[in-house]
């Protein structure tokens, strides 16, 4: 496959999952007509989709800024990887701190979503490893094409367990 | 200078990484403590909690049993003032 394509794919990823926040609304307004209450499974979904719905236009405008303040592309680099680091170890904290203060247990969809956002913070050490030492073409790419694809499992795995739930009643033919 | 910093960088990512799945780790379960109980009903509760842990740490070091016998005592102070009115009428 040519660069350029995965260039393309790439963006077409990152531009598809500025559309999560939709899915999570949806998915937070089934749990509630579903459960009738607030679940865990419902928390989870508001808290994500408020923050990709915050983090989505930062981006851009974070990316300019270190490249603006010239410094060494070894400082931009740390700065850009303890900034995400701190925001996804911030996420795992609250989703914690939400379950504690609303007092709804945590479940197991909840230690998987905070295993998934662990695993972006790995794919950042990965990269700032391979940017510093090795500057590998494929750890790049993994690092590229791994934060997509933990996004996406994250809300394919939600929608499963929030339609998991669903009961559908068999109709009866009425005498 | 430099590589002060990428040690604090590297340095900070593995310690969020492996808190994070720490506290992942970490169960949480559902408290029966607070609007589901009256406050009465919530201190006997409590008043149970707090002695059977008091019995508890009979198979534990000495020191276990005196800290649970000084909440058992807080938790006695705190029923005699509520029921100080009560007692009365």
């Amino acid at each position: 496959m040519d660069i350029e394509h995965l260039h393309r794919l790439n963006e077409g990823l990152l531009n598809l999952g500025s559309y999560l926040p939709y899915l999570y609304t949806v998915l937070f307004l089934l749990s509630a007509s579903i459960s009738k209450k607030l679940t865990s499974l419902s928390i989870i979904v508001v808290f994500l989709a408020l923050a990709e719905f915050a983090m989505r236009p930062i981006t851009a405008p974070l990316l300019t800024y270190f490249n603006e303040l010239g410094l060494t592309y070894t400082y931009r680099l740390c700065a850009w990887v303890v900034f995400w680091v701190a925001i996804a170890r911030l996420q795992i904290h609250l989703l914690q701190k939400l379950h504690e203060w609303l007092n709804v247990s945590k479940g197991k969809a909840l230690e998987r979503v905070q295993y998934g956002i662990s695993g972006i913070i790995a794919l950042f050490l990965i990269d700032l490893i391979n940017q510093l030492i090795f500057k590998t073409e494929i750890l790049d790419w993994l690092y590229r094409f791994g934060v997509p694809f933990i996004n996406f499992s994250i809300a394919g795995y939600l929608l499963f367990a929030v339609l998991k739930h669903v009961e559908f009643k068999k109709w009866k033919l009425q005498s | 200078m430099e590589i002060a910093i990428l040690t604090l960088t590297l340095c900070v990512v593995v310690y969020s990484l492996v808190s994070a799945v720490l506290q992942a780790k970490r169960p949480f379960n559902y408290l029966p403590l607070g609007d589901d109980f009256g406050y009465y009903e919530m201190l006997v509760y409590e008043g149970i909690l707090l002695s059977e842990r008091l019995i508890a740490a009979a198979n534990q070091p000495i020191r276990a049993a005196f800290e649970a016998n000084h909440r058992l005592n807080h938790w006695d102070k705190r029923i005699q003032k509520n029921t100080r009115f009560t007692l009365v009428k």
